[in-house]
């Protein structure tokens, strides 16, 4: 097979030529750094929502409702699921059941003073134990008739009036923050819980939004999912926890599609960008592939070598490009969730599966611009490339 | 002016440079002009901060989520100030499918075309939606859109309230100060309230003033009156009403003015890397030009004009090739996608006639290396002419969303940004390495091998 010609060639031209590599490099960094910036907001949001469920809570909602802030489940309904066959029990024997109230109400981020829908959730006794990632972390549990509510610590950060012992002034009154709490990046940590009873008479709510219930296991599941679904009295459709909020990382596509959108336009503009510098850089050593042809190597090892020279400093600039983004990992950030219509906040999530899809974008890049410049080394006859000056 | 015409025979002193240079600031500012006007169309409410309507919104003041009591409607009327009002209901319903997402509200017919005086409404086509209890009044662009016509029944799901309600088209409305912005379907309160059961919950109230000194005092008033009750409520302009939507997102404009910046700083790399290789191969020609006798200020001139020149084009191409290309999704998707075939074919040819440029060169004249010359052209001209036919359905999907992006292009005044950017950055980005030549000794110059 052909030889290659050695790397250490490469390495000292891109030395030589420091300026141009640094530059060239950087624009590619640049352009990698935004890409990695917009994946992370992307997979940040999935990941809020993909944590959140867990496969053996079922929601039941009215039939036609997709989220469950617009969903009615009346008493009556309350009453017949709660007894339904399969439903797990809690530790101290009761139907592990929680009928909840979702309320959205406006707030102002503490940052520019906007405002954003933020949920909140009134529970029934059994609710919180529904939720195995709930934690609270500061304060205590509310207490039901007291108007008390906890506040999980991302919206406690984000919102005003919602630190521990605030006053938050909703429906016919104020309500205090007695505790903080945290739900393992899940949906939840960008709610705010009550009791259901206190939430559902304040906003004069003669009906629950919808209610959650444990399966014992797997089989039960799909009794329950049955047995809901088949009822005509119920008019109510099931559906697993993991499985409804699953649904709404569509609210990340938008996100995914914009970042890409934006990535190709950078990396096409930094590959015509590659593309000058390799060009000249071809240009300025003709010569020495004449003689490097010469000596013998093939005109493939000409052209795999300036392809690697592109790739290399393309590859240096993704790398500084994955430094560069690094520092926006576990910055909280929040939006708008259209499923909901509520705030959703969660965190930059930059992976090393991220990183690593960063630094291949690179690499495409510099293969990209380094391809034809090595088309065109490597296609000289030996003969005008000694002879250049 | 002989300086100008050297400036530009010096930018063809090296052709393939300069143009891959236009090309990657181009596509930059493409992509800038495309942010710019993302952030237009979201933060559109917010550029007016007249009321030219003097209508003001009346919601809760918890959330818009909840409604208001039927009888606010009354208590209102009676604010001083207040001229006219009808309730509006957001629906949420879709049509046949949750991707044909547009607006629709229940709303009060009295009075309705006084508060929404703006609007073209036909005078018979506005008696005839009166009248008719579940008759719909639809702006011209969603008629156009669905392809309807009056008369027409269509079925209306809601993801809100649990039912489906049929209605039948009997007006149509435009908007002439903003023909893009008739969005909407509306249909009788009375019909929605009646399939609810008679809960008598609207969802906002949208009130005309009187004049445009009353609109503080009026929104002052209308929560005054509702102070301490069980539903206080919020007045806002119709302006800032629209505007917390686009808040909901989040920091958009941060996030959106940081990547332009992104860009913008690589395009300031790019061009300064460009005009370093350039001046730099141009080092004897620069001692030369010294020799003749020209002044250290005439080739710092020719240098830097060179790099103006240079970034200008690709700014043009780029801010003027958006502008173009989203007028020209925006004018044409409703009527027919074969349209699109006009931005893939522009496509195909360019990325066809690159693919013909980079495989040419002396070596591509004869044997296997022409074949793979015309191999490369027909598979870019392929792929140019998918990727153009994509890009113009992908964003006339965009320009459809629900009419929030139905003004979606380019203005002039952000071609004009994208003229100042290229022009600093050909300015910034030369200024060092063309100083640096035109100080440079003669005798040095002459003697250096590039």
């Amino acid at each position: 097979m052909n030889m290659a010609i050695p790397l250490k060639y490469n390495l000292r031209n891109l030395i030589v030529r420091r300026t141009t590599t640094l530059t060239t490099a950087l624009s590619i960094t640049l352009t990698v750094a935004v890409f990695l910036v917009l994946m992370a907001l992307a997979q940040g949001l999935e990941t809020s929502l993909t944590s959140t469920g867990n496969p053996l809570n079922i929601l039941i909602m009215r039939e036609g409702a997709n989220s469950e802030g617009v969903s009615i489940v009346d008493h009556d309904s309350y009453r017949v699921i709660k007894y339904l066959g399969g439903i797990a029990k809690d530790p101290q024997g009761n139907p592990w059941v929680s009928p909840e109230v979702i309320i959205l109400i406006n707030m102002k981020r503490r940052t520019d003073n906007t405002g954003a829908n933020v949920t909140i959730r009134g529970l029934g006794p059994e609710g919180p134990s529904l939720r195995p990632q709930f934690k609270l972390i500061e304060g205590r549990m509310f207490r039901p008739g007291l108007r008390e509510v906890i506040v999980s610590r991302r919206i406690s950060h984000r919102f005003k009036d919602c630190g521990l012992g605030d006053k938050l002034k909703f429906a016919k009154g104020y309500w205090t923050v007695v505790g903080v709490f945290t739900a393992g990046n899940s949906a939840y940590d960008s709610e705010i819980w009550s009791d259901v009873n206190d939430l559902a008479s304040d906003f004069d709510r003669q009906v629950y939004s919808d209610v959650v219930v444990r399966a014992k296991n797997k089989a039960a599941v799909a009794q329950i999912a049955d047995e809901v679904a088949n009822d005509r009295r119920l008019h109510l459709k099931p559906e697993t926890e993991k499985k409804y909020y699953e649904n709404q990382t569509s609210s990340a596509t938008p996100i995914k599609a914009f970042g890409i959108f934006i990535a190709i336009l950078m990396a096409v503009g930094a590959a015509f960008a590659a593309m000058n510098t390799m060009y000249a850089a071809v240009a300025r050593r003709t010569r020495e592939i004449g003689t490097l042809r010469a000596l013998g190597y093939s005109r493939n090892s000409v052209l795999a070598s300036f392809v690697l020279e592109s790739i290399f400093i393309a590859v240096l600039g993704g790398i500084i490009g994955c430094l560069v983004a690094f520092p926006v990992n576990g910055i909280t950030t929040g939006t708008t969730n259209f499923t909901t219509f509520s705030e959703l906040a969660f965190q930059f999530q930059v992976s090393p599966m991220l990183m690593v899809r960063g630094i291949i974008f690179a690499a495409a890049i510099g293969f990209l611009g380094g391809f034809f410049p090595a088309w065109r080394a490597s296609h000289e006859s030996i003969v005008i490339a000694l002879r250049s000056s | 002016m002989e300086f100008i015409r050297l400036i530009f025979k010096n930018t063809l002193r090296n052709p393939r440079r300069t143009v891959l240079t236009i090309l990657s600031i181009g596509v930059s500012l493409f992509l800038v002009s495309t942010l710019q006007a993302v952030l237009n169309s979201l933060y559109r409410a917010g550029h007016s901060s007249s009321n030219p309507h003097l209508r003001v919104v009346v919601h809760r003041a918890t959330s818009i989520t909840q409604s208001l009591p039927e009888a606010d409607r009354g208590r209102i009327a009676e604010v001083p100030g207040v001229k006219y009002l009808v309730g509006i209901t957001w629906f949420g319903g879709q049509y046949k499918d949750p991707s044909n997402f547009f607006a629709n509200f229940a709303a009060d017919t009295d009075n309705f075309e006084k508060v929404y005086d703006d609007f073209d409404i036909p005078t018979d086509e506005l008696a005839a939606w009166k009248k008719e209890r579940t008759a719909a009044l639809v702006g011209q662009p969603l008629m156009q859109k669905y392809h309807w016509k009056i008369g027409d029944r269509i079925t209306l799901k809601s993801t809100i309230y649990p039912i489906s309600p049929e209605f039948i088209i009997r007006a149509v409305y435009t908007d002439p100060g903003d023909p893009s912005q008739a969005q909407s379907l509306f249909f009788h309160y009375k019909y929605f309230d009646e399939l609810m059961g008679r809960p008598g919950q609207v969802g906002t109230f949208t009130v005309k003033v009187d004049s445009a000194q009353d609109v503080p005092k009026v929104m002052a008033a209308i929560d005054a009156v509702f102070h301490n009750t069980d539903a206080e409520t919020k007045t806002e302009t119709e302006q800032a009403f629209a505007l917390s939507f686009t808040q909901m997102l989040g920091n958009v404009k941060l996030l959106l003015t940081a990547i332009s910046a992104a860009v913008i700083f690589t395009i300031l790399l790019v061009v300064g890397n460009t005009m370093a290789m350039s001046i730099r191969e141009r080092t004897n020609e620069v001692a030369v030009l010294k020799t003749l006798g020209f002044a250290r200020q005439t080739i710092l001139f020719l240098l830097v004009g060179e790099a103006i020149v240079i970034a200008v084009l690709g700014g043009l191409a780029g801010g003027l090739g958006a502008m173009l290309t989203y007028s020209f999704v925006r004018m044409t998707i409703n009527i027919s996608r074969a349209f699109g075939l006009v931005l893939g074919v522009i496509a195909s040819v360019l990325s066809g006639y690159g693919a013909w440029a980079l495989f040419g060169g002396p070596s591509a004249a004869s044997g296997w290396l022409k074949g793979v010359r015309y191999a490369a052209t027909v598979i870019a001209s392929i792929v140019g002419l998918a990727v153009g036919y994509g890009f113009y359905i992908a964003a006339g999907f965009v320009i459809n969303i629900g009419g929030f992006f139905s003004d979606f292009g380019v203005n002039w005044a952000t071609l004009g940004l994208c003229m100042l950017i290229a022009g600093g950055v050909g300015l910034v980005s030369s200024v060092l390495p063309a100083l640096r030549a035109s100080r440079v000794s003669i005798a040095e110059a002459l003697r250096f091998v590039g």
